[in-house]
Protein backbone atom coordinates (compact mmCIF):
# COMPACT_ATOMS: atom_id res chain seq x y z
CA UNK A 1 0.00 0.00 0.00
CA UNK A 2 1.18 3.02 -0.87
CA UNK A 3 0.58 6.92 -2.09
CA UNK A 4 1.71 8.04 -5.49
CA UNK A 5 1.30 11.43 -6.59
CA UNK A 6 1.47 11.48 -10.43
CA UNK A 7 2.57 15.03 -12.27
CA UNK A 8 -0.39 16.64 -9.65
CA UNK A 9 -1.66 20.22 -10.29
CA UNK A 10 -3.70 21.84 -7.25
CA UNK A 11 -5.14 24.78 -8.41
CA UNK A 12 -7.51 27.28 -6.77
CA UNK A 13 -9.22 30.40 -8.17
CA UNK A 14 -6.60 32.78 -9.42
CA UNK A 15 -3.61 30.48 -7.71
CA UNK A 16 -1.51 27.80 -8.53
CA UNK A 17 -0.67 25.87 -5.18
CA UNK A 18 1.40 22.98 -6.80
CA UNK A 19 2.20 22.43 -10.47
CA UNK A 20 3.63 19.16 -11.39
CA UNK A 21 3.81 17.47 -7.93
CA UNK A 22 5.53 13.79 -8.59
CA UNK A 23 5.84 12.00 -5.33
CA UNK A 24 5.71 8.11 -3.49
CA UNK A 25 4.97 8.14 0.10
CA UNK A 26 5.35 4.89 0.98
CA UNK A 27 4.09 2.41 4.28
CA UNK A 28 6.31 3.35 7.61
CA UNK A 29 6.59 6.92 6.87
CA UNK A 30 5.64 9.77 8.41
CA UNK A 31 5.02 13.01 6.35
CA UNK A 32 5.07 16.34 7.59
CA UNK A 33 3.43 18.89 5.08
CA UNK A 34 4.32 22.68 5.59
CA UNK A 35 3.36 25.98 4.54
CA UNK A 36 2.40 29.72 5.04
CA UNK A 37 -0.83 29.86 5.97
CA UNK A 38 -2.76 29.78 2.74
CA UNK A 39 -0.24 27.98 1.13
CA UNK A 40 -2.76 25.14 0.01
CA UNK A 41 -1.93 22.60 2.74
CA UNK A 42 -5.07 21.64 3.49
CA UNK A 43 -6.46 21.65 -0.10
CA UNK A 44 -3.50 19.32 -1.19
CA UNK A 45 -4.54 17.21 2.06
CA UNK A 46 -8.24 16.66 0.35
CA UNK A 47 -7.07 15.96 -2.90
CA UNK A 48 -4.85 12.91 -1.98
CA UNK A 49 -7.71 12.02 0.13
CA UNK A 50 -10.17 12.22 -3.11
CA UNK A 51 -12.73 14.32 -1.31
CA UNK A 52 -11.55 16.85 -4.20
CA UNK A 53 -10.64 16.08 -7.44
CA UNK A 54 -7.16 17.14 -8.72
CA UNK A 55 -6.63 20.00 -11.45
CA UNK A 56 -4.69 17.74 -13.41
CA UNK A 57 -2.43 14.63 -12.96
CA UNK A 58 -3.38 11.80 -10.79
CA UNK A 59 -3.48 10.52 -7.48
CA UNK A 60 -2.83 6.66 -6.93
CA UNK A 61 -3.75 4.72 -3.83
CA UNK A 62 -2.14 1.52 -4.50
CA UNK A 63 -1.63 1.80 -7.91
CA UNK A 64 -5.39 2.88 -8.53
CA UNK A 65 -6.95 6.06 -8.83
CA UNK A 66 -8.57 7.43 -5.62
CA UNK A 67 -11.18 8.64 -7.50
CA UNK A 68 -11.87 4.96 -9.21
CA UNK A 69 -12.78 3.96 -5.17
CA UNK A 70 -16.14 3.17 -3.83
CA UNK A 71 -16.28 5.31 -1.09
CA UNK A 72 -16.56 3.07 1.79
CA UNK A 73 -14.10 1.00 0.49
CA UNK A 74 -11.54 4.39 0.15
CA UNK A 75 -12.80 5.29 4.03
CA UNK A 76 -10.99 1.41 4.89
CA UNK A 77 -7.82 2.33 3.06
CA UNK A 78 -7.54 5.99 4.14
CA UNK A 79 -8.80 8.24 7.20
CA UNK A 80 -8.81 12.00 7.14
CA UNK A 81 -8.35 13.96 10.50
CA UNK A 82 -10.11 17.74 9.25
CA UNK A 83 -9.10 20.75 10.90
CA UNK A 84 -12.37 21.45 12.01
CA UNK A 85 -15.74 19.54 12.18
CA UNK A 86 -19.47 20.22 12.55
CA UNK A 87 -21.26 20.65 15.73
CA UNK A 88 -24.58 21.70 15.29
CA UNK A 89 -26.31 18.69 16.86
CA UNK A 90 -25.25 17.45 20.18
CA UNK A 91 -23.39 13.94 20.57
CA UNK A 92 -21.83 12.15 22.78
CA UNK A 93 -17.73 11.58 22.89
CA UNK A 94 -18.69 7.32 22.60
CA UNK A 95 -21.35 8.22 19.33
CA UNK A 96 -18.41 10.50 17.67
CA UNK A 97 -15.66 7.94 18.11
CA UNK A 98 -17.91 5.17 16.80
CA UNK A 99 -18.30 7.24 13.83
CA UNK A 100 -15.13 5.87 12.75
CA UNK A 101 -16.17 2.40 12.18
CA UNK A 102 -18.66 3.40 9.62
CA UNK A 103 -17.14 1.95 6.62
CA UNK A 104 -17.22 -1.52 8.30
CA UNK A 105 -20.76 -1.62 8.81
CA UNK A 106 -23.53 -2.44 6.62
CA UNK A 107 -26.43 -0.21 5.91
CA UNK A 108 -29.20 -2.37 8.17
CA UNK A 109 -26.39 -3.11 10.68
CA UNK A 110 -28.24 -1.46 14.03
CA UNK A 111 -26.86 -1.85 17.07
CA UNK A 112 -22.79 -1.13 17.65
CA UNK A 113 -21.27 -4.22 17.59
CA UNK A 114 -19.74 -5.16 21.10
CA UNK A 115 -16.02 -5.36 19.28
CA UNK A 116 -16.62 -1.72 17.45
CA UNK A 117 -17.64 -0.05 21.47
CA UNK A 118 -14.42 -2.13 22.19
CA UNK A 119 -12.13 -0.47 19.58
CA UNK A 120 -14.06 2.99 20.50
CA UNK A 121 -12.61 2.54 23.96
CA UNK A 122 -9.45 1.46 23.65
CA UNK A 123 -8.60 4.52 21.10
CA UNK A 124 -10.14 7.11 23.21
CA UNK A 125 -7.83 5.60 26.41
CA UNK A 126 -5.21 5.90 23.70
CA UNK A 127 -5.71 9.57 23.58
CA UNK A 128 -6.33 9.80 27.58
CA UNK A 129 -9.98 9.95 27.51
CA UNK A 130 -10.98 7.02 29.52
CA UNK A 131 -14.22 7.61 31.08
CA UNK A 132 -15.32 10.18 29.28
CA UNK A 133 -17.51 8.37 26.67
CA UNK A 134 -20.85 9.82 27.82
CA UNK A 135 -19.85 12.77 28.07
CA UNK A 136 -21.69 15.57 25.31
CA UNK A 137 -19.01 16.71 22.79
CA UNK A 138 -20.34 20.53 23.72
CA UNK A 139 -19.20 20.00 27.31
CA UNK A 140 -15.49 19.48 26.21
CA UNK A 141 -12.36 21.81 25.74
CA UNK A 142 -10.98 22.06 22.45
CA UNK A 143 -8.37 20.09 23.33
CA UNK A 144 -9.93 17.28 24.61
CA UNK A 145 -12.50 17.83 21.57
CA UNK A 146 -9.48 17.45 19.64
CA UNK A 147 -8.51 14.05 21.22
CA UNK A 148 -12.11 12.69 20.57
CA UNK A 149 -11.48 13.17 16.63
CA UNK A 150 -8.23 12.19 16.73
CA UNK A 151 -9.79 8.67 18.35
CA UNK A 152 -12.48 8.44 16.00
CA UNK A 153 -9.78 8.00 13.30
CA UNK A 154 -7.93 5.99 15.27
CA UNK A 155 -11.09 3.66 15.42
CA UNK A 156 -11.58 3.92 11.54
CA UNK A 157 -7.61 2.37 11.76
CA UNK A 158 -7.01 2.56 7.76
CA UNK A 159 -3.36 2.11 6.96
CA UNK A 160 -3.09 5.54 5.46
CA UNK A 161 -3.79 8.59 8.02
CA UNK A 162 -4.04 12.01 6.80
CA UNK A 163 -3.92 14.49 9.12
CA UNK A 164 -4.48 18.33 9.16
CA UNK A 165 -2.97 19.88 11.71
CA UNK A 166 -3.57 17.28 14.26
CA UNK A 167 -1.90 19.14 17.41
CA UNK A 168 -4.40 22.27 17.01
CA UNK A 169 -5.82 23.18 20.51
CA UNK A 170 -3.32 20.47 22.33
CA UNK A 171 -0.95 21.42 25.09
CA UNK A 172 2.19 20.85 25.09
CA UNK A 173 2.33 17.43 26.96
CA UNK A 174 -0.85 16.13 24.39
CA UNK A 175 1.32 17.44 21.50
CA UNK A 176 3.99 15.02 22.16
CA UNK A 177 1.92 12.49 23.63
CA UNK A 178 -0.71 11.75 20.11
CA UNK A 179 2.36 12.64 17.76
CA UNK A 180 3.84 9.70 19.70
CA UNK A 181 0.80 7.89 19.62
CA UNK A 182 0.98 8.48 15.56
CA UNK A 183 4.80 7.75 15.33
CA UNK A 184 4.25 4.22 17.38
CA UNK A 185 1.41 3.04 15.10
CA UNK A 186 3.25 4.07 12.42
CA UNK A 187 6.42 1.47 13.60
CA UNK A 188 3.89 -1.31 14.32
CA UNK A 189 1.76 -1.73 12.40
CA UNK A 190 3.60 -0.44 8.82
CA UNK A 191 1.57 2.58 8.30
CA UNK A 192 1.85 6.21 6.36
CA UNK A 193 0.72 9.32 8.14
CA UNK A 194 1.01 12.75 6.57
CA UNK A 195 0.59 15.60 8.58
CA UNK A 196 0.33 19.26 8.20
CA UNK A 197 1.76 20.85 11.01
CA UNK A 198 3.07 24.80 12.03
CA UNK A 199 5.82 23.41 14.01
CA UNK A 200 8.87 22.85 12.22
CA UNK A 201 10.54 21.22 15.99
CA UNK A 202 7.52 18.76 15.95
CA UNK A 203 8.03 17.80 12.60
CA UNK A 204 11.92 16.80 12.87
CA UNK A 205 11.20 15.33 15.70
CA UNK A 206 8.59 12.71 14.69
CA UNK A 207 8.52 12.91 11.13
CA UNK A 208 10.82 10.60 8.21
CA UNK A 209 10.00 13.34 5.51
CA UNK A 210 8.91 16.46 4.81
CA UNK A 211 6.23 18.34 1.88
CA UNK A 212 6.91 22.23 1.66
CA UNK A 213 4.60 24.23 -0.45
CA UNK A 214 5.65 27.93 -0.99
CA UNK A 215 2.35 28.77 -1.97
CA UNK A 216 3.35 30.30 -5.66
CA UNK A 217 2.78 26.41 -7.31
CA UNK A 218 6.39 25.38 -6.07
CA UNK A 219 6.85 21.98 -3.67
CA UNK A 220 9.69 20.54 -2.70
CA UNK A 221 9.79 17.51 -1.01
CA UNK A 222 12.60 15.01 0.58
CA UNK A 223 14.13 13.24 3.70
CA UNK A 224 14.34 14.90 7.35
CA UNK A 225 16.35 17.16 8.22
CA UNK A 226 18.51 17.43 5.62
CA UNK A 227 15.79 19.13 3.51
CA UNK A 228 15.69 22.19 6.11
CA UNK A 229 17.80 24.88 6.49
CA UNK A 230 17.52 28.66 7.38
CA UNK A 231 16.85 29.70 4.01
CA UNK A 232 14.41 27.27 2.59
CA UNK A 233 12.48 27.76 6.08
CA UNK A 234 12.69 31.64 5.76
CA UNK A 235 11.17 31.43 1.77
CA UNK A 236 8.37 29.12 3.11
CA UNK A 237 7.39 31.26 5.86
CA UNK A 238 8.56 34.54 4.94
CA UNK A 239 10.08 35.44 8.06
CA UNK A 240 13.78 35.38 8.81
CA UNK A 241 14.08 31.62 10.84
CA UNK A 242 17.36 31.03 13.51
CA UNK A 243 18.74 27.58 14.03
CA UNK A 244 19.69 26.78 17.35
CA UNK A 245 22.55 24.06 17.72
CA UNK A 246 22.08 22.48 21.05
CA UNK A 247 23.65 18.80 22.46
CA UNK A 248 20.04 17.74 22.43
CA UNK A 249 19.63 18.53 18.25
CA UNK A 250 19.10 21.19 16.13
CA UNK A 251 15.69 23.45 16.88
CA UNK A 252 14.76 26.18 14.44
CA UNK A 253 12.88 29.55 15.86
CA UNK A 254 11.39 32.61 14.32
CA UNK A 255 14.61 35.43 14.52
CA UNK B 1 -30.70 12.74 29.41
CA UNK B 2 -32.78 9.47 29.42
CA UNK B 3 -31.90 6.09 27.53
CA UNK B 4 -32.90 6.03 24.89
CA UNK B 5 -34.35 2.69 24.69
CA UNK B 6 -36.13 3.59 27.59
CA UNK B 7 -38.09 6.73 26.28
CA UNK B 8 -39.01 4.35 22.76
CA UNK B 9 -40.65 2.05 25.31
CA UNK B 10 -42.33 4.45 27.26
CA UNK B 11 -43.55 6.11 23.75
CA UNK B 12 -44.66 2.69 22.72
CA UNK B 13 -47.18 2.73 25.92
CA UNK B 14 -48.18 6.35 25.50
CA UNK B 15 -49.28 5.76 21.25
CA UNK B 16 -51.94 3.36 22.30
CA UNK B 17 -52.66 5.39 25.28
CA UNK B 18 -53.42 8.48 23.94
CA UNK B 19 -55.62 7.15 21.03
CA UNK B 20 -57.22 5.13 23.71
CA UNK B 21 -57.51 9.17 25.36
CA UNK B 22 -58.48 10.61 22.05
CA UNK B 23 -61.53 7.93 21.51
CA UNK B 24 -63.39 8.21 24.74
CA UNK B 25 -63.34 12.50 24.87
CA UNK B 26 -65.90 13.94 22.89
CA UNK B 27 -69.77 15.04 23.75
CA UNK B 28 -70.08 11.35 24.85
CA UNK B 29 -67.66 11.01 27.40
CA UNK B 30 -66.69 7.31 27.67
CA UNK B 31 -65.52 5.72 30.36
CA UNK B 32 -63.19 2.63 29.35
CA UNK B 33 -65.54 -0.07 30.28
CA UNK B 34 -67.66 2.00 27.49
CA UNK B 35 -65.16 2.14 24.85
CA UNK B 36 -64.38 -1.48 25.04
CA UNK B 37 -67.64 -1.92 24.19
CA UNK B 38 -67.67 0.62 21.89
CA UNK B 39 -65.07 -1.21 19.85
CA UNK B 40 -65.53 -4.95 20.06
CA UNK B 41 -69.27 -4.43 20.75
CA UNK B 42 -71.73 -5.42 18.52
CA UNK B 43 -71.44 -2.07 16.97
CA UNK B 44 -74.79 -1.52 16.85
CA UNK B 45 -75.09 1.69 19.70
CA UNK B 46 -74.50 4.79 18.91
CA UNK B 47 -71.67 5.29 21.12
CA UNK B 48 -69.84 2.32 18.55
CA UNK B 49 -70.74 4.65 15.67
CA UNK B 50 -68.89 8.07 17.10
CA UNK B 51 -66.44 5.97 17.71
CA UNK B 52 -65.42 3.41 14.83
CA UNK B 53 -66.66 6.02 12.42
CA UNK B 54 -65.50 9.32 13.29
CA UNK B 55 -62.81 9.45 16.44
CA UNK B 56 -61.03 6.03 15.26
CA UNK B 57 -60.29 7.57 11.51
CA UNK B 58 -59.26 10.85 13.10
CA UNK B 59 -57.21 9.62 16.22
CA UNK B 60 -55.24 7.37 13.83
CA UNK B 61 -55.22 10.32 11.14
CA UNK B 62 -54.09 12.95 13.92
CA UNK B 63 -51.02 10.13 14.99
CA UNK B 64 -50.03 9.74 11.24
CA UNK B 65 -49.59 13.67 10.28
CA UNK B 66 -47.89 14.28 13.92
CA UNK B 67 -45.15 11.55 13.00
CA UNK B 68 -44.62 12.56 9.48
CA UNK B 69 -44.23 16.21 10.15
CA UNK B 70 -41.87 15.13 13.36
CA UNK B 71 -40.18 13.24 11.51
CA UNK B 72 -39.75 15.83 8.26
CA UNK B 73 -38.69 18.15 10.82
CA UNK B 74 -36.05 16.08 11.79
CA UNK B 75 -34.53 15.06 8.49
CA UNK B 76 -34.54 18.56 7.35
CA UNK B 77 -33.24 19.88 9.95
CA UNK B 78 -30.01 17.65 9.48
CA UNK B 79 -29.98 18.11 5.78
CA UNK B 80 -30.38 21.95 6.50
CA UNK B 81 -27.76 22.13 9.14
CA UNK B 82 -30.16 24.33 10.65
CA UNK B 83 -32.04 23.74 13.84
CA UNK B 84 -34.88 26.25 13.09
CA UNK B 85 -35.66 24.05 10.00
CA UNK B 86 -39.10 22.92 9.59
CA UNK B 87 -41.13 20.87 7.40
CA UNK B 88 -42.27 24.20 5.76
CA UNK B 89 -39.64 26.04 5.21
CA UNK B 90 -38.88 24.62 1.78
CA UNK B 91 -41.77 25.63 0.48
CA UNK B 92 -43.38 22.19 -0.12
CA UNK B 93 -46.38 23.33 1.96
CA UNK B 94 -46.54 26.84 0.30
CA UNK B 95 -47.66 24.53 -3.05
CA UNK B 96 -50.06 22.42 -1.21
CA UNK B 97 -51.44 25.43 0.63
CA UNK B 98 -51.58 27.48 -3.00
CA UNK B 99 -53.20 24.36 -4.81
CA UNK B 100 -56.04 23.58 -2.27
CA UNK B 101 -57.05 26.89 -1.66
CA UNK B 102 -57.68 27.67 -5.75
CA UNK B 103 -59.60 24.32 -5.36
CA UNK B 104 -61.99 25.74 -2.97
CA UNK B 105 -62.19 29.24 -4.33
CA UNK B 106 -63.37 26.70 -7.62
CA UNK B 107 -65.88 24.81 -5.82
CA UNK B 108 -64.24 22.05 -6.14
CA UNK B 109 -65.25 18.86 -3.57
CA UNK B 110 -62.50 17.68 -0.77
CA UNK B 111 -60.94 14.63 -2.23
CA UNK B 112 -59.99 17.18 -5.15
CA UNK B 113 -58.70 19.80 -2.50
CA UNK B 114 -56.67 17.17 -1.21
CA UNK B 115 -55.41 15.77 -4.65
CA UNK B 116 -54.46 19.34 -5.55
CA UNK B 117 -52.63 20.18 -2.59
CA UNK B 118 -50.50 16.65 -2.90
CA UNK B 119 -49.66 17.51 -6.24
CA UNK B 120 -49.03 21.16 -5.37
CA UNK B 121 -46.68 20.34 -3.10
CA UNK B 122 -44.40 17.78 -5.18
CA UNK B 123 -44.68 20.86 -7.89
CA UNK B 124 -43.11 22.42 -5.27
CA UNK B 125 -40.58 19.79 -4.54
CA UNK B 126 -38.99 19.37 -8.06
CA UNK B 127 -39.11 23.10 -8.95
CA UNK B 128 -37.08 23.98 -5.73
CA UNK B 129 -34.81 21.04 -6.14
CA UNK B 130 -34.60 21.63 -9.80
CA UNK B 131 -33.71 25.68 -9.10
CA UNK B 132 -31.20 24.99 -6.48
CA UNK B 133 -29.27 22.75 -8.71
CA UNK B 134 -29.07 24.81 -11.74
CA UNK B 135 -25.24 25.70 -10.78
CA UNK B 136 -24.16 22.03 -9.90
CA UNK B 137 -23.14 22.61 -6.76
CA UNK B 138 -25.90 21.59 -4.72
CA UNK B 139 -25.38 22.79 -1.77
CA UNK B 140 -27.12 23.63 1.69
CA UNK B 141 -27.41 27.28 1.83
CA UNK B 142 -28.40 27.36 -1.88
CA UNK B 143 -31.17 25.09 -1.18
CA UNK B 144 -32.15 26.82 2.27
CA UNK B 145 -32.12 30.36 -0.09
CA UNK B 146 -34.02 28.84 -2.98
CA UNK B 147 -36.61 26.98 -0.62
CA UNK B 148 -37.18 30.49 1.75
CA UNK B 149 -37.74 32.16 -1.41
CA UNK B 150 -40.25 29.73 -3.18
CA UNK B 151 -42.35 29.73 0.30
CA UNK B 152 -41.99 33.60 -0.28
CA UNK B 153 -43.82 33.45 -3.49
CA UNK B 154 -46.30 30.69 -2.45
CA UNK B 155 -47.23 33.35 0.30
CA UNK B 156 -47.70 35.74 -1.86
CA UNK B 157 -50.07 33.82 -4.02
CA UNK B 158 -51.91 32.21 -0.99
CA UNK B 159 -52.69 35.98 0.06
CA UNK B 160 -53.91 36.87 -2.94
CA UNK B 161 -56.18 33.66 -2.96
CA UNK B 162 -57.78 34.60 0.09
CA UNK B 163 -57.66 38.61 -1.29
CA UNK B 164 -60.24 37.62 -4.21
CA UNK B 165 -62.09 34.77 -2.47
CA UNK B 166 -65.64 35.21 -1.49
CA UNK B 167 -66.17 35.45 2.52
CA UNK B 168 -68.20 31.81 2.47
CA UNK B 169 -65.11 30.47 1.64
CA UNK B 170 -62.71 32.41 3.82
CA UNK B 171 -63.39 30.47 6.49
CA UNK B 172 -62.64 27.25 4.73
CA UNK B 173 -59.13 28.74 3.73
CA UNK B 174 -58.65 29.88 7.23
CA UNK B 175 -59.06 26.82 8.63
CA UNK B 176 -56.86 24.89 6.05
CA UNK B 177 -54.46 27.54 6.60
CA UNK B 178 -53.80 26.90 10.08
CA UNK B 179 -54.12 23.22 10.00
CA UNK B 180 -57.01 21.39 11.02
CA UNK B 181 -58.16 17.41 11.07
CA UNK B 182 -61.93 17.57 10.75
CA UNK B 183 -61.38 16.41 6.85
CA UNK B 184 -59.23 13.13 7.83
CA UNK B 185 -61.23 10.67 7.17
CA UNK B 186 -58.90 7.95 5.44
CA UNK B 187 -56.19 7.37 7.65
CA UNK B 188 -54.49 4.72 5.62
CA UNK B 189 -53.07 7.08 3.42
CA UNK B 190 -50.93 8.67 5.79
CA UNK B 191 -50.20 5.73 7.61
CA UNK B 192 -48.83 4.02 4.61
CA UNK B 193 -46.68 7.25 4.05
CA UNK B 194 -45.24 7.28 7.47
CA UNK B 195 -44.20 3.89 7.91
CA UNK B 196 -42.64 3.66 4.51
CA UNK B 197 -40.72 7.05 5.02
CA UNK B 198 -39.99 5.71 8.87
CA UNK B 199 -38.12 2.90 6.96
CA UNK B 200 -36.37 4.49 4.20
CA UNK B 201 -34.96 7.03 7.07
CA UNK B 202 -33.72 4.37 9.39
CA UNK B 203 -32.24 3.22 6.62
CA UNK B 204 -30.08 6.23 6.25
CA UNK B 205 -29.91 6.98 10.01
CA UNK B 206 -25.99 6.12 10.18
CA UNK B 207 -25.17 7.92 7.56
CA UNK B 208 -26.99 10.98 9.09
CA UNK B 209 -25.04 10.66 12.18
CA UNK B 210 -21.79 11.53 9.77
CA UNK B 211 -23.53 13.96 7.94
CA UNK B 212 -24.49 15.74 10.59
CA UNK B 213 -20.50 16.16 11.61
CA UNK B 214 -19.89 17.65 8.04
CA UNK B 215 -19.83 16.83 4.41
CA UNK B 216 -16.55 16.22 4.05
CA UNK B 217 -16.27 14.18 7.40
CA UNK B 218 -19.58 12.07 5.99
CA UNK B 219 -16.99 11.24 2.71
CA UNK B 220 -14.12 10.41 4.41
CA UNK B 221 -16.25 8.32 6.54
CA UNK B 222 -17.27 6.79 3.10
CA UNK B 223 -20.46 7.89 2.50
CA UNK B 224 -21.64 9.43 -0.30
CA UNK B 225 -23.31 12.79 0.85
CA UNK B 226 -24.97 14.07 -2.04
CA UNK B 227 -26.51 11.03 -2.98
CA UNK B 228 -28.09 10.95 1.22
CA UNK B 229 -28.34 14.72 0.82
CA UNK B 230 -30.98 13.81 -2.29
CA UNK B 231 -32.27 10.91 -0.65
CA UNK B 232 -33.12 12.99 2.45
CA UNK B 233 -34.46 15.74 0.97
CA UNK B 234 -37.00 13.46 -1.51
CA UNK B 235 -38.33 11.76 1.83
CA UNK B 236 -38.58 14.73 3.63
CA UNK B 237 -40.84 16.20 0.97
CA UNK B 238 -42.98 13.32 0.21
CA UNK B 239 -43.47 13.16 4.88
CA UNK B 240 -44.55 16.25 4.41
CA UNK B 241 -46.49 16.33 1.26
CA UNK B 242 -48.54 13.95 2.90
CA UNK B 243 -49.40 15.97 6.32
CA UNK B 244 -50.31 18.83 4.17
CA UNK B 245 -52.65 17.26 2.53
CA UNK B 246 -54.31 15.39 4.69
CA UNK B 247 -54.76 18.24 7.35
CA UNK B 248 -53.23 21.24 5.66
CA UNK B 249 -50.20 23.52 7.68
CA UNK B 250 -50.13 22.22 11.14
CA UNK B 251 -46.93 24.29 12.96
CA UNK B 252 -44.85 23.78 15.74
CA UNK B 253 -44.82 19.59 16.01
CA UNK B 254 -42.10 19.43 12.97
CA UNK B 255 -39.79 21.78 14.45
CA UNK B 256 -39.75 21.22 18.14
CA UNK B 257 -40.89 17.86 18.91
CA UNK B 258 -37.38 16.39 17.18
CA UNK B 259 -35.82 19.53 19.60
CA UNK B 260 -37.28 17.90 22.43
CA UNK B 261 -36.12 14.34 21.63
CA UNK B 262 -32.41 15.87 21.14
CA UNK B 263 -32.58 17.26 24.59
CA UNK B 264 -34.08 14.20 26.28
CA UNK B 265 -31.96 11.74 25.04
CA UNK B 266 -28.97 13.05 22.51
CA UNK B 267 -28.77 13.51 18.27
CA UNK B 268 -28.38 9.89 17.64
CA UNK B 269 -30.47 9.41 14.56
CA UNK B 270 -30.90 5.34 15.11
CA UNK B 271 -32.95 6.68 18.16
CA UNK B 272 -33.90 10.01 16.98
CA UNK B 273 -36.10 9.41 13.87
CA UNK B 274 -38.50 6.50 15.63
CA UNK B 275 -38.71 8.43 19.01
CA UNK B 276 -39.55 11.31 16.94
CA UNK B 277 -42.52 9.50 15.41
CA UNK B 278 -43.65 8.57 17.95
CA UNK B 279 -44.42 11.49 19.99
CA UNK B 280 -44.93 13.38 17.27
CA UNK B 281 -47.90 11.12 16.52
CA UNK B 282 -48.95 11.54 20.18
CA UNK B 283 -48.71 14.71 20.63
CA UNK B 284 -51.20 15.89 17.69
CA UNK B 285 -53.52 13.03 18.95
CA UNK B 286 -53.37 14.76 21.95
CA UNK B 287 -53.78 18.22 20.79
CA UNK B 288 -56.55 17.26 18.09
CA UNK B 289 -58.39 15.88 20.76
CA UNK B 290 -57.91 19.01 22.97
CA UNK B 291 -59.26 21.23 19.64
CA UNK B 292 -62.11 19.56 19.29
CA UNK B 293 -63.26 19.65 22.92
CA UNK B 294 -61.95 22.38 24.50
CA UNK B 295 -64.46 24.91 23.50
CA UNK B 296 -67.92 23.19 22.80
CA UNK B 297 -69.59 23.07 20.22
CA UNK B 298 -66.69 24.46 18.46
CA UNK B 299 -63.57 23.16 16.93
CA UNK B 300 -60.61 24.62 17.08
CA UNK B 301 -57.59 24.06 14.23
CA UNK B 302 -55.56 22.24 15.64
CA UNK B 303 -52.76 23.97 14.88
CA UNK B 304 -53.66 26.91 17.49
CA UNK B 305 -53.67 24.15 19.88
CA UNK B 306 -49.69 22.83 18.90
CA UNK B 307 -48.41 25.92 20.06
CA UNK B 308 -50.56 26.75 22.31
CA UNK B 309 -49.59 23.38 24.24
CA UNK B 310 -45.83 23.09 22.60
CA UNK B 311 -44.26 26.49 23.68
CA UNK B 312 -44.90 25.88 27.60
CA UNK B 313 -43.69 22.32 27.23
CA UNK B 314 -40.74 23.14 24.78
CA UNK B 315 -39.31 25.98 26.89
CA UNK B 316 -39.69 23.84 30.12
CA UNK B 317 -37.18 21.72 28.39
CA UNK B 318 -34.83 23.54 27.62
CA UNK B 319 -34.53 25.41 30.90
CA UNK B 320 -34.57 22.39 32.94
CA UNK B 321 -32.49 20.35 30.33
CA UNK B 322 -28.87 19.79 31.86
CA UNK B 323 -25.72 18.70 29.87
CA UNK B 324 -23.95 15.71 32.01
Amino acid sequence: MCLQVDRLDVRVPGKSLCAGLTLRLGLGENWAVLGANGSGKTTLLHTLAGLRSADDGRVLLEERDIGDYPHRMRARHLGVLFQDYDTAFPATVLETVLTGRHPYLSRWQWQDDADDVGIAETTLSAVGLAGFEHRRLSTLSGGERRRVEIAAVLAQDPPVLLLDEPTNHLDLRHQIEILRLLTRRRQQRDTLNVLVLHDINLALRFCTHALLLFGDGECRHGELPGILDTETLRDLYGYPIRKYDTADGVFYGPA
Amino acid sequence: MIRASHLTMLLLLAAPASIAFALSMGSADLNLGELRQALIGDGTSLDAAIVRELRLPRALSAFAVGGLLALSGALLQVLLRNPLADPYILGVSGGAAAAALLSILLGLGTAWVMGSAFAGSLVSTFLVFSLSRLDGAWTQTRLLLTGVVVAAGWGALISFLLVISPDGDLHTMLFWLMGDMSRAAHPLFANAILLAGLALSLGLARSLNLLARGDLAAAALGENPARVRVSVYFIASLLTAAAVTVAGSIGFVGLIIPHIIRLLTGADHRSLLPNTVLLGGCFLVLADTVARTAVVPIQLPVGVITALLGVPVFLFLLTHTRNP
